[in-house]
Order: C-alpha cells, then structure tokens, then sequence
C-alpha cells in the first residue's frame, strides 16, 4: 500500500496565493482549513471587517491580525439612524485608535459607521499613520472639523476623505486650507454634510487644480452654483460630482457658463447635491446625463414634469434616489426609459401630512417592477399598498436582494381589500429567491411571519415594526431564517417565550434589537445568565429595571455575540445582564 | 399550521369579499389588542439551547403586548386597517385622533423615529420644504410673513430643522443629549422633558432636583438658555413659543453663575419684559441678547 504524502508549500507561495483571496467569507474559511495555514493567512490579512466593535477587543484582532493596513468598523445598531438608540449609548472608536497606533504604525485605511469619534481620535491618527491613506466616516459623530482639519495637514498621502452623513461640528476652521500647497494626492473628497461652513472658494479651486487625480467631490450646501461652473472645469476627470446648492438668479451666461462646464467632464458617472434646485438650471447638466448610473435627487424638490424630463435623458441609470414628488407618473417615465435601472430609492416629501401631497402610490413601484427587469434593490415610501400590487411586483422581479417598504402611517391595511398585507410580502419572500434585506410595514399577523420563516432562506437582515400578533411571529423568523444575522423589532407584541425558545440562534447572528415589545426583564436576565456569548443589554431611561417588577416589559433590549465580554463603557441607562457560571448548561 | 402557505398565484384580487374583514387575523388581532391582561407569571422559563428546537409548540397565547402607556403615542387612524365594531379601547385611539385632526389636516402625531427617516435627511427636509410652496405663492406669502421674504435664500443655508432633534447639554454633565423639539408645544412641556432627561435618568452628577418650573423662573442654580439662528444665546421662555420654536438651534441647561450673571430672575419679570419689547418691534430680532437684557435689567426699577 502506497501512501501519497502531501507535499506542502513553502509559506511564501501559500501567501502568494492567499493574496489572490479577497473576500473576507473566503479568508475565513482559508485559516480553518488547518493550523499552518492559519498562522499563514493570518499574517497576511490586510483587510478587517468587524460589524459590530463589541463583538471582539482591538488587542484581540491586533494580536491576531498584526499585519492589517484597513480595519472597518461599525458602532451603534442601525436604529440608532432613528434615534431610538438614546445619546451617549456608545461606540467609541478611540480605543481602537489607541491600540492600532501602537501596534499597527503602517495602517493606511479606516472606515467606520455609526461611531462615536473625537478630535482626539482624529489627531491621534493624524499623528500616528505615516502612511494614511483613506478616512471615510458614515453617520457618525463627536467630532469637529478642528479634527479633520489634523487628517488634512499632517496626511500627506491622503487619497479619500469621505464624511457621510455625519454630525459634524463646523468650528468655521475652513477645512480645505489646512491640506498643504504640496498636497497632491485627493481622489476622493465629501464634504456634502459639513454644514454652514464657509468654504474658501478660491482653496477649493486651487486644491482641485493640483489634486490631478481627483475623481470624486461632493461639496456642501454652502458652495453656491456659480462657483461650480468654475471647479468642474479645473476637474474634468470627475467621475463622482456633488453639487451645492443648486439654486441662483437666471442669467443667460452664468446657465451657459455651467452647461459648458458639465460638459466638458466626459467621464462624469454620478451626481448628487441639488439642494434647493431652481429648474431652469437643470437642463445645464443634460449633456452628461446620457453617461450617468448613479442620481442622487433626494434633496431636489422640484416637481414631477422637470424629473420626467430629466430621467428621460438618462438611459444608462442604474441608481436613482428621488423624492416623492416623481410620483406614479414620472415613474411610469423612468421604467419606459431607464432599462438599466439596478437600485431605486424614494422618499417621502411631507413624511409628517396627514393628507398625501402627492400622487405616489403602489403603482408607481408596480411600474417600475414591470419595466425594469434589472431591480435589485428597493427603499419605497408610500402612504398605501396592496397584496395585489406585492405579488405582482414580486413576480415581476425575482432577483430582488434588497426589499424596504415603508407605509408611511403605521397598520395600514391593504386598501382594497382591507386584510393585512402578509400574503402580499409572502410572495416577497417566496419569489425573491436570493432576498438579503427585507423591510416590512403596514397591518402584519403572525401569517407573514410564518411565510418569512419558510421562504427567506438566504435572508440577512429583517426589520419589523408595529406588527405580529404574538410570540408565534417571532418565533417563525427566528427558527426559520437560516441566514438571519441581524434582526431588529420595535413596537411588536413579542414577548419572551419565543426568544428563550431560540436562544441558541442568537449566537448565530450579529445582533437583535427589540424596543416597544413585551420582554420581560427576568427573561433578560436568563438570557444574559445562560448565555455567556451573548451580550444582553437593557437599555431604559426609566430608571434600574429592578426597579420595577421581573414581569415588566424592559424599554430597550440589544443582545449581540460576543467574545469579548461585557463592555465598560456604558452609561448609566444600559445595563448588561450578568453571566452566572453556575446556571450555565455546558 | 393551516394549509394556507401555498400562496403563489392564491387568491389575492380584492374582488369577492366583503369589505369588512372577516378573516380571523384581523379578528384576532382586535381582541388581543383590547386585552391588557397580566403577563402570565411562569416560574421556570424554559430555554432552548438547541438550534431548531420546538417548532410548532409554542401557542399563540395572548399576553400583555403594549401597554396604554405605549398606544398613547402611537396613532391608529379610524380609517385604516380594521372597521366594524371594534372593541372600545381602539375606538378611543380613533376618536383621540380624530379629535386631534380637527378641520383642517395638521401633521400627525409622531411616534418617536418613525417614519424610518435618518435625522440628517429630515433635517435638510424641513429646510426645503417650505421653498416649492413659497415660489408657488410668492405673493400672498410676502405680504403674510415678512419675516420670510428674503430669509428664504438664508434658510437655504441654515442647518438645523425642526422635525428632528436638537442637541441638549447641561454644565458638568458629559454626555449631550438629543431632544425632539417637535413633540413640545409649550415651554412647560419642554422643560418637563428635559427635568426627566437630566435629573432623573441616573445621570452621574445629580444637583438637588428642581422643579421643571424653576427652569423657566431662573431661580434655580441652573438656567435653560438656546442658540438661536444667528449664533446668539438667549433666554428660554422669552418669546412666544412659535418664534422659539422656528430659531433654536440648540439648548443649554447653563449653570445660573455663567449666565453673565443674570442671578435670579422670576417669572413675572421675564413676561413683563417681553410685552415691553414685543410693543417696540415685532422682527425676527425677538428678543434682547442676553448681555444686554443685564444692561437693561440694572437700570429698570424692581
């Protein structure tokens, strides 16, 4: 009997190989395969993505990973967009900061969504990173443009500063002066949340005249139109372009002034800003709109004939963001035009009227579902829906990944026929084979959360507001979806039996947030008790929940894996359920 | 489980059926939302630690799902969802609502973040949203709001808005919080709210309570001031609230010895104060900054 013998790799090829390997599901898989591959791949990961920052400790994935040059993180659960999760919650990035700048002197990336960040973070990795190279910050906050204006002197490598819907506080420190006159590196550049910040027009220019790589810039509010014309032409690389406001007095020369401008920009692929448009300077941007796949009009109110006519012009699009004011008919006008169309975002106009003040309604998705065979992925307010109009979009569109409905006014039925809509979202799950994201709304029974359970197999997120009947809903999403990794539920009659029943399958997802539901404070303190990888957070601005009776319903839960333990960062309104070693089962 | 699951091309067309809902969900539903009874007490809860544990064995027993408390920010329209005879408490939701619409459609009353709509587009939102309306009727809005015409292209570059959250800090304490302006319509609700925020949610450094009224009065060691529109100070409590409400841009609980030694100022003084104002000039300039209300507070008689 022969026995063949492996032959093994010397490490470096193996690492070359590795490096052929991107994703980090693969990598994952890459250093389970045996130890010395482990110990390889572990040295040779660059990239770091880690979804939740409590999830593990910065010295935990420094040890492990010595030699990354990016680390992702994400702070606060996605509710907190909302302002259910209360200030001061947490998700403070400057611990990480402090142990990356000791140990990890030649990280070049940072991105971080929904942290906390000072201008003491932002200084210390302007001191500590000879190598920075990107900084891109979603929805977070804490910090000033003081700390920003540290990244811009001292990074002389920078390529991308990217500050997306950040709360940031404009100290008027005129930001763009601090990059040095020998700074020549941007590619990237938003600005679009810095509020009234004056912005020194004739530094912009100039830092756009050097940076001759630049091929994104989004600007702010306070950049006015007739600077534009201006900019566009000293950066006719632009491949990303965010206007100011898009407003100004009709002149004949300055409108031509900013066609001529657009068009010059032949690589131009995306556009947004177009705060305050005035319509009659919009056809200046026609000339580029056959080339554009990505729209950003979110903030453009204008109404539905100029939108028509501008999405008529455009082809090629493939993301389309738009307020409601498109409403049925313009999106019947963007279904016959825009073939490509991938991703379509609408937003209410007058989220708060009692009275619709447009006339967008189901059929304007139903339209959209029908013409645009490649729709992936949809976010669609509306104030009503039927489980007609779902079964037909969901015929229509079997690829979806990404479904996010929200009828506007809470427990809205169909409106034809006056039952709930479960069997409209059914279809849903039950067409979109490959459905990833799930946002639900209107009047729900339990019904549709058997049909989740059963269908959305390859489901990864779901949101559920005002909805279900009972623990049974629950208890289908969580026993059913095999993917499941975040979950978050506010208002809905959940209570604890179904969430004790599948305690196990919290240790299988990143999170789940219950606010406004029926889970009793004794069935927190079980959980926390029993599931020592669990993190189990009571979040309630009542006051102690001992407090109060065991049976009482807690304000706020958020329960998360974990192998770091419980945090110590926390106010004085969270309180994590303790492990006890005696109740644990194994 | 019924045999229901199978819905692909089930009978869906909203023809047939009576417009009442009849099946048993709705029904259901009703029933279990009118009953607020006691959440069953268990002595041991039983945990499943196995994945894919008992399936089909939990009951839909009703429990207590949402108390009184909870349904009193929450609207559910009488038109909506379930009609017919329902049960008196969803009733008593309706009617509140109604009561509230009056004639004319005013804004609903909001349940805390929803709808889903991040704060920094609700804020851009609020900004805009007069703009279209005002190019519609130039001309009936100049003539009623003065203060409008020609602050419409500065609104256009102010960044705070008034459906969504302002920002609150109070001295000595760390952690700033967020307040949502819009569910307030008096100075005694918002200094309600902000006596619960800051005095009585644990907070680390707790100064002997004050009553919510002793904000207002100054005769607290705290005094609430904001920030207006033009970056200015103020008193809170000076103005009507309407004109408060449109230019805060933030609020600061300040400590009374900060307050560029304003001392103690009592209710009575701060509204005579306004109406001698408000006789002089009616502009957007509402009330005195506050260094020189000192000024003008030393040389006024007491």
């Amino acid at each position: 009997m022969h026995k063949k013998t492996a032959f093994s790799f010397p490490d470096e090829v193996l690492e070359h190989v590795f490096s052929f390997i991107q994703s980090d599901k693969d990598r994952n898989s890459v250093s389970m395969v045996c130890k010395s591959w482990y110990e390889i791949e572990r040295w040779c990961r660059r990239k770091v993505f880690v979804g939740n920052c409590y999830a593990v400790s910065p010295r935990m994935v420094i040890k492990r990973f010595p030699e990354i040059r990016s680390i992702e993180l994400k702070g606060k659960p996605h509710f907190a967009d909302f302002n259910l999760v209360p200030d001061g919650w947490g998700g403070y990035v400057f611990p990480w900061i402090v142990e990356m700048a000791g140990a990890v002197p030649w990280l070049e990336e940072i991105k971080l969504k929904r942290m906390v960040v000072t201008d003491e973070s932002l200084e210390l990795i302007a001191k500590s990173f000879k190598n920075f190279k990107a900084l891109v910050l979603s929805s977070c906050e804490g910090f000033s443009t003081d700390g920003l204006a540290a990244i811009a002197a001292s990074c002389k490598n920078l390529k991308e500063l990217d500050l997306r819907d950040c709360d940031v506080d404009d100290l008027s420190g005129h930001l763009l002066s601090h990059f040095p006159d020998t700074y020549t590196s941007l590619v990237s550049l938003n600005i679009s949340c810095l509020g009234s910040d004056e912005v020194s027009f004739s530094t912009l220019e100039r830092l756009v005249c050097r940076c001759t790589n630049l091929r994104t810039l989004r600007l702010n509010r306070a950049v006015p139109l007739d600077k534009i014309a201006n900019i566009l032409r000293r950066a006719p690389q632009l491949v990303d372009f965010g206007t100011g406001t898009y407003a100004a007095d009709l002149r004949p020369d300055s409108y031509s002034d900013l066609a001529g401008a657009f068009s010059s920009c032949k690589e131009l692929r995306s556009l947004s800003g177009f705060w305050d448009v005035v319509p009659d300077y919009l056809p200046a941007i026609y000339p580029v709109c056959s080339k554009l796949t990505s729209l950003n009009l979110s903030y453009a109110t204008i109404q539905s004939p100029e939108l028509i006519k501008l999405v008529s012009h455009c082809p090629n699009l493939q993301r389309l963001l738009v307020l409601d004011y498109i409403e049925d008919s313009g999106l019947e006008v963007l279904a016959s035009s825009c073939k490509n169309l991938q991703e379509l975002r609408v937003f209410p106009s007058d989220p708060f009227g009692v009275e619709p003040n447009v006339s967008l309604t189901e059929q304007g998705l139903v339209a959209v579902s029908s013409g645009c065979p490649k729709l992936q992925s949809v976010l669609y307010f509306c104030r009503r829906m039927s489980n007609e109009a779902l079964v037909t979009v969901a015929k229509n569109c079997p690829n979806f990944t990404r479904f996010r409905l929200c009828i506007i006014e809470p427990r809205t039925a169909d409106y034809q026929t006056l039952e709930p809509l479960d069997v409209g979202f059914g279809a849903i799950v039950q067409y979109c084979k490959d459905l990833q994201r799930l946002s639900l709304s209107g009047l729900l029974t339990d019904r549709v959360f058997e049909y989740i359970g059963t269908y959305a197999k390859k489901l990864e997120m779901l949101s559920v507001a005002f909805a279900g009947d009972s623990d049974l809903g629950l208890h289908h999403v969580l026993s059913g979806c095999e993917s499941l990794r975040k979950l978050e539920i506010r208002d809905c009659p959940f209570g604890d039996k179904a969430l004790l029943a599948n305690a196990a399958k919290l240790e299988t997802m990143r999170s789940l947030w219950m606010s406004s539901c029926a889970v009793s404070f004794r069935a927190c303190k079980l959980l926390g008790q029993k599931m020592p990888r669990l993190n189990v957070e009571v979040i309630d601005e009542r006051g102690p929940p001992d407090s109060r009776p065991e049976s009482c319903p807690v304000d706020k839960l958020y329960i998360y894996r974990t192998v770091a333990g419980s945090r110590f960062d926390m106010p004085p309104f969270v309180w994590t359920m303790e492990d006890d070693p005696s109740l644990q089962l194994s | 489980m019924e045999g229901g699951l199978v819905l692909l091309g089930g009978g869906v067309g909203g023809g047939g059926s009576s417009r009442f809902p009849t099946n048993e969900s709705a029904v259901a539903k009703v029933e279990v939302v009118s009953e607020v009874s006691s959440y069953p007490a268990e002595t041991e809860l039983e945990l499943g630690l196995s994945l894919g544990g008992p399936t089909g064995k939990a009951k839909a027993t009703p429990g207590r799902i949402l108390t009184a408390k909870d349904f009193n920010s929450v609207v559910v329209p009488p038109r909506a969802s379930i009609n017919g005879g329902h049960p008196p408490s969803v009733a008593v939701f309706g009617t509140k609502r109604a009561a509230d619409d009056g004639g004319s459609p005013t804004a609903i009353s909001q349940v805390v973040g929803w709808p889903p709509i991040r704060a920094y587009r609700m804020n851009s939102l609020v900004n805009q949203a007069k703009a279209p309306r005002a190019e519609e009727n130039k001309g009936t809005n100049e003539a009623n709001n003065p203060k409008k015409a020609g602050s419409t292209l500065k609104q256009s570059n102010e960044k705070s808005g008034h459906i969504g959250y302002i920002k609150v800090n109070m001295d000595g304490i760390g952690i700033g919080r967020k307040l949502d302006l819009n569910a307030h319509s008096s100075y005694e609700s918002l200094a309600q709210a902000l006596e619960d925020m800051f005095l009585r949610s644990g907070g680390a450094e707790k100064e002997q309570l004050t009553m919510a009224s002793k904000l207002l009065d100054g005769s607290s060691e705290f005094v609430l001031t904001y920030e207006d529109k033009e970056g200015d100070w103020m008193l809170v409590g000076d103005v009507p609230w309407v004109m408060f409400f449109t230019s805060v841009r933030r609020l600061r609980i300040m400590k009374t010895s900060e307050a560029n030694g304003l001392g103690k100022i009592s209710l009575f003084n701060i509204r005579s104060f306004r109406f001698s104002i408000s006789d002089f000039c009616y502009s957007s300039v509402a009330a005195p900054r506050l260094h020189e209300r000192n000024e003008r507070q030393r040389s006024k008689p007491i």
